[in-house]
């Protein structure tokens, strides 16, 4: 074979081998991975996202970390009449599925600028997996003291999540390297799926839970006090499931809401108003909010925060 | 081809492929793999080993659980002058490698009953990777309430592991599955460790020094919050291979001055370690192997007896 023909047989060869592998990085890519919104790691609340990122993730939505390492549209340092920082689970970050202006915490500064004619900031400093303990930590050891409203938004089982930490959390602490970065965003979460296939954690002994969820809750409580400083509002938003809508919360359910009751704090419980509206496009899967969801938490919540 | 030669054909080939697995299957078992420790998870403590178990893992270490889910050689109802209930980590856990008897918590008990002509029992609640937050609950929620001495053993990174939860750590809450169980239990540590290769996780240490603070007041508070009159408690911390010679690190520093305020009895076994630190005292540095083992149980009964 002449050299010429060697070459062009090298070329059809690594062209036929690496062809599906670049059709799939694209595709990959096109759905949004590649550039994973990045996380750090700490001793109090174990993990956050990193501050100063703008990724366009599945459906085209953007999703913008600020200078505090807040979700935003505004930076938690523009000039504001109002600051307004939403603690919370994977409901209150909104996923990368849900725009930064569609979250319920960006629509609630929408609503409430719109309803008095001034400005407000609202930050999202909430994580996937978030545990009450992370929140309440989270709540201890933020770098922000200016905040005129706390607002921590939580559903029954995150008082049993104990402080979730990285180890078991699917997520990355830098930029994926290398031309393939979606397949390796893919397979990492292919390997962390199938550990948990592998090593299922089914023998859960509920004994402790009704002490552990009041526990919780208390050093929840504790932290907002701690941190309590005069003209800071606080609201504690309990947020339903679907499948406990109509009258059917489970007993953790009302013994959290029995707890948040009697703690004093300002309190939205959205079980029966979101029985009320719901609809099909309620929620994405059932726990976490589709963008219908999202709208109508920050009615609800604006609408308190407005009359208080 | 005729019926006997096909079927001669494929137990060949099922041979040929079935070989290896069988004997990587043999290989591990011999080992000690396939018939890992089980866990449960919980809400409070978030995992610790399922009671009633016996199985004999690497080095032929015997590896016994008892009705209490404690480590331990005599079970813990059983009859005795003294309890004690030793609460850690993975260096009080003495791992899958050493044996009951040679774990210090064992060593303990050996110790006192020889001193005094008692009988005692020692319940090892130690777990791999459990934080002080992990002990203070494991203190909290523990199912007895009978013992005598509690002595919880710590490292100083202990109190920044948080409360530490079953879903990273590795452990198994049901038998691995099927003929090629110690397979099994092999290709799911090498998943696990492959997730965090893939994935790496830096620490950033702002705040350690306030957490490790607030951790240690946390288990305080659960010691004072299951006092009893008669119980004793002593607080021992273990120190690290690099550390020792003075090397202390600030957090290490810092944790001793915590321990030293809080009016527990506490041992603090840097400068014995460094002393009469030796080869075979530790097997990687951190965990003890039983020449340490056996060291750490004669400081303690010492502490305990009063020396």
């Amino acid at each position: 074979m002449s050299t010429g023909r060697k070459a062009l047989y090298w070329a059809v060869l690594i062209a036929v081998v690496c062809s599906p592998v670049v059709v799939m990085e694209l595709l990959l890519r096109s759905a949004g991975l590649g550039y994973p919104i990045l996380f750090y790691t700490n001793a109090s609340y174990r993990f956050a996202v990193q501050p100063n990122q703008h990724q366009v993730r599945q459906r085209g939505a953007r999703v913008t970390i600020d200078s505090k390492g807040f979700r935003a549209v505004k930076d938690w340092n523009s000039p504001a009449d109002g600051k307004l920082l939403f603690i919370g689970d994977s409901i209150t970050w909104g996923g990368t599925y849900i725009d930064d202006a569609d979250t319920f915490a960006a629509g609630v500064c929408q609503r409430l600028e719109k309803a008095t004619g001034q400005r407000f900031v609202c930050g999202n400093a909430s994580a996937n997996q978030y545990g009450t303990e992370n929140m309440a930590a989270r709540i201890r050891y933020k770098d922000v003291d200016d905040e005129t409203a706390l607002i921590i938004t939580l559903i029954s089982g995150d008082t049993l999540r104990g402080l979730r930490d990285a180890d078991g959390s699917f997520f990355f602490t830098a930029p994926l390297s290398g031309p393939l970065r979606a397949h390796w965003e893919v397979a990492t979460f292919l390997v962390w799926r199938l550990y948990r296939a592998m090593r299922p954690l089914e023998s859960y002994h509920f004994d402790h839970d009704l002490q552990v969820t009041e526990r919780s809750l208390d050093n929840l409580f504790a932290a907002v006090r701690e941190t309590d400083r005069p003209g800071r509002k606080v609201l504690i938003v309990l947020s339903p499931l679907e499948q406990e809508l109509g009258g059917r919360e489970k007993r953790l359910t009302r013994y959290v809401r029995s707890l948040i009751e009697r703690s004093g704090f300002d309190f939205l419980d959205l079980h029966g108003s979101v029985t009320a509206a719901h609809s099909p496009d309620f929620y994405y899967d059932g726990v976490h909010l589709d963008t219908t969801g999202h709208h109508f938490y920050a009615d609800q919540i604006a609408k308190r925060l407005l009359a208080n | 081809m005729s019926r006997v030669r096909k079927a001669l054909y494929w137990a060949i080939l099922i041979a040929i492929v079935g070989a290896p697995i069988i004997l990587a299957e043999l290989l591990l078992r011999h080992a000690g793999l396939g018939n890992p420790i089980l866990f449960y998870a919980n809400s409070s403590y978030r995992f610790a080993p399922a009671a009633n178990q016996q199985q004999v893992r690497r080095n032929g270490a015997r590896v016994t659980i008892d009705s209490k889910g404690f480590r331990a050689v005599k079970d813990w109802s059983s009859l005795a002058d003294g309890k004690l209930l030793f609460i850690g980590d993975s260096v009080t856990w003495g791992g899958t490698s050493i044996d009951d008897q040679d774990t210090f918590a064992a060593g303990v008990c050996q110790r006192l009953a020889q001193a005094t002509g008692k009988s005692f029992v020692c319940g090892n609640a130690g777990v791999n990777q459990y934080g002080t937050d992990n002990m203070a609950e494991r203190i909290r929620y523990k199912n007895i309430d009978d013992e005598t001495a509690l002595i919880v053993t710590l490292i100083s990174d202990d109190t920044l592991r948080g409360l530490h939860d079953a879903d990273g750590s590795f452990f198994f809450v049901d038998p691995p599955p099927g003929p090629v169980r110690a397979s099994w239990e092999a290709a799911t540590f090498l998943v696990w460790r492959l997730y965090r290769a893939m994935r790496p996780v830096p620490h950033r240490p702002d705040d350690d020094m306030r957490v490790a603070e607030r951790s240690l007041e946390n288990l305080f508070a659960a010691i004072r919050e299951t006092q009893r009159p008669g119980r004793r408690v002593l607080i021992v911390l273990s120190p690290v291979e690099r550390e020792l010679g003075g090397k202390e690190t600030p957090l290490t520093h810092r944790v001793r001055s915590v321990l030293e305020r809080s009016g527990f009895d506490f041992l603090d076994l840097h400068a014995p370690v460094a002393a009469g630190h030796s080869s075979g005292f530790y097997s990687d540095g951190q965990h003890l192997d039983v020449k340490g083992h056996h060291f750490y149980a004669d400081q303690i009964a010492n502490r305990l007896l009063g020396n």
